[in-house]
C-alpha cells in the first residue's frame, strides 16, 4: 500500500497550479456550490460560506481572492478540499483536481528571490512537476495567510 | 562601458516597435519563446516564470520600461533573452533579435530627455540609431517590493 505520506496532491486554481501533501487533506466533494451557506459568508475575512461536515460546520475560505488570482469561469464547477487546520477543518474551493501523485516526482525549490514581496510571499518553494512549476503548500502555512481568527 | 571587458560585444533587440541594446556578457541564452506560467502575489514587474534548463526563471514585463500596452500573450515576444544578474537569471522579451555588434563600433552615451525610455540613463548609438542601452540589474533592484 502506498505510503500517504510520501504523496502530494495537485490542484489547480486561477490558472495556478499548487501541491499538497495528502496527510493535509481530509475530503475532496464536488458539486458543493448548492450546499454552501452563503449567508455564512463574510468577504471582509475571505471567507465564502460555511459547509456541513461530518455533523459540525467549517468555513470556507476564498484562497482564490486571497492570492489575488483570477475569478474562475462562472460555468466551472468548483472543487472543495477539506484540509486539516489548528483550529479545525476548513475549506477551500478549486477549479480542479488533477490528482495524488508520490512525491517523487516533484522537484521542490526555493521561489527565486527577485519575485518575493516586501511582506513575505504565502508561499516559500515552488515544485517542479512534469514540466510546470507548481505553488508548494501546507494547510497550515495556507492557513496562516488570513491569521489567527 | 565603465569596466566593460575588451572585445565586448552589445546585443541589439527590439520588443514591439521599441529597439533596447544589452551587453553580451549578461547575456545567457537567447531562447525561443518559452511557456510562461503565472503565479501568486509576484512581486511588481514580474509577468511569471518560465522553466529553462530545469530552472525557475522569472520573466520581467519589459513592456513597462517603455511605457507600452500589456502583450496579448503572457510571453510577450517571439524570443526570451535569459539574463544573468547578481539576484539569479531574469528573462527578457524580444521580438527580434538585430544584431550583435562590437562596443567599439558605437557609442555609449548619455540619454536625453526626449529619447525613448532608457533607465540606465544610457544609450549605445550605432549607425545613426539610438538603443536605450539597459542595465538589468538597476531595473529589478528599482522594482517595487
Amino acid at each position: 500500500m502506498t505510503d500517504p505520506g510520501r504523496m502530494r496532491l495537485v490542484f489547480r486554481l486561477g490558472g495556478v497550479g499548487f501541491s499538497l501533501p495528502v496527510q493535509d487533506l481530509i475530503e475532496i466533494r464536488e458539486e458543493v456550490a448548492d450546499a454552501l451557506d452563503r449567508s455564512a459568508a463574510d468577504p471582509a475575512a475571505q471567507v465564502l460560506g460555511a459547509l456541513s461536515h461530518r455533523g459540525g460546520s467549517i468555513p470556507v475560505r476564498d484562497l482564490g481572492r486571497r492570492l489575488e488570482l483570477p475569478a474562475p469561469f462562472p460555468e466551472e464547477a468548483p472543487v472543495l478540499l477539506v484540509l486539516t487546520g489548528e483550529d479545525g477543518c476548513w475549506g477551500v474551493l478549486v477549479d480542479r483536481v488533477e490528482g495524488i501523485f508520490p512525491t517523487s516526482e516533484f522537484d521542490t525549490r526555493p521561489v527565486p528571490p527577485l519575485l518575493v514581496r516586501q511582506e513575505s510571499l504565502p508561499y516559500t518553494h515552488l515544485d517542479l512537476w512534469r514540466g510546470e512549476p507548481l505553488v508548494h503548500c501546507e494547510a497550515g502555512v495556507l492557513q496562516r495567510c488570513w491569521g489567527r481568527p | 562601458m565603465l569596466g566593460a571587458p575588451v572585445n565586448a560585444k552589445v546585443a541589439l533587440f527590439e520588443l514591439d516597435g521599441n529597439a533596447f541594446a544589452l551587453p553580451v556578457e549578461g547575456i545567457q541564452h537567447i531562447i525561443p519563446v518559452q511557456k510562461v506560467f503565472p503565479l501568486p502575489l509576484l512581486r511588481s514587474g514580474f509577468g511569471g516564470v518560465l522553466l529553462h534548463q530545469n530552472e525557475v526563471v522569472p520573466l520581467f514585463e519589459l513592456w513597462r520600461i517603455f511605457g507600452g500596452q500589456p502583450p496579448q500573450s503572457c510571453s510577450g515576444g517571439r524570443y526570451t533573452v535569459v539574463y544573468r544578474t547578481g539576484f539569479g537569471p531574469v528573462g527578457l522579451p524580444a521580438d527580434q533579435v538585430l544584431r550583435i555588434v562590437d562596443r567599439e563600433a558605437g557609442v555609449v552615451e548619455g540619454a536625453v530627455e526626449a529619447e525613448t525610455a532608457a533607465p540606465s540613463g544610457r544609450v549605445f548609438v550605432f549607425a545613426g540609431s539610438s538603443y536605450p542601452l539597459l542595465d538589468v540589474e538597476a531595473l529589478v533592484t528599482a522594482l517595487p517590493h
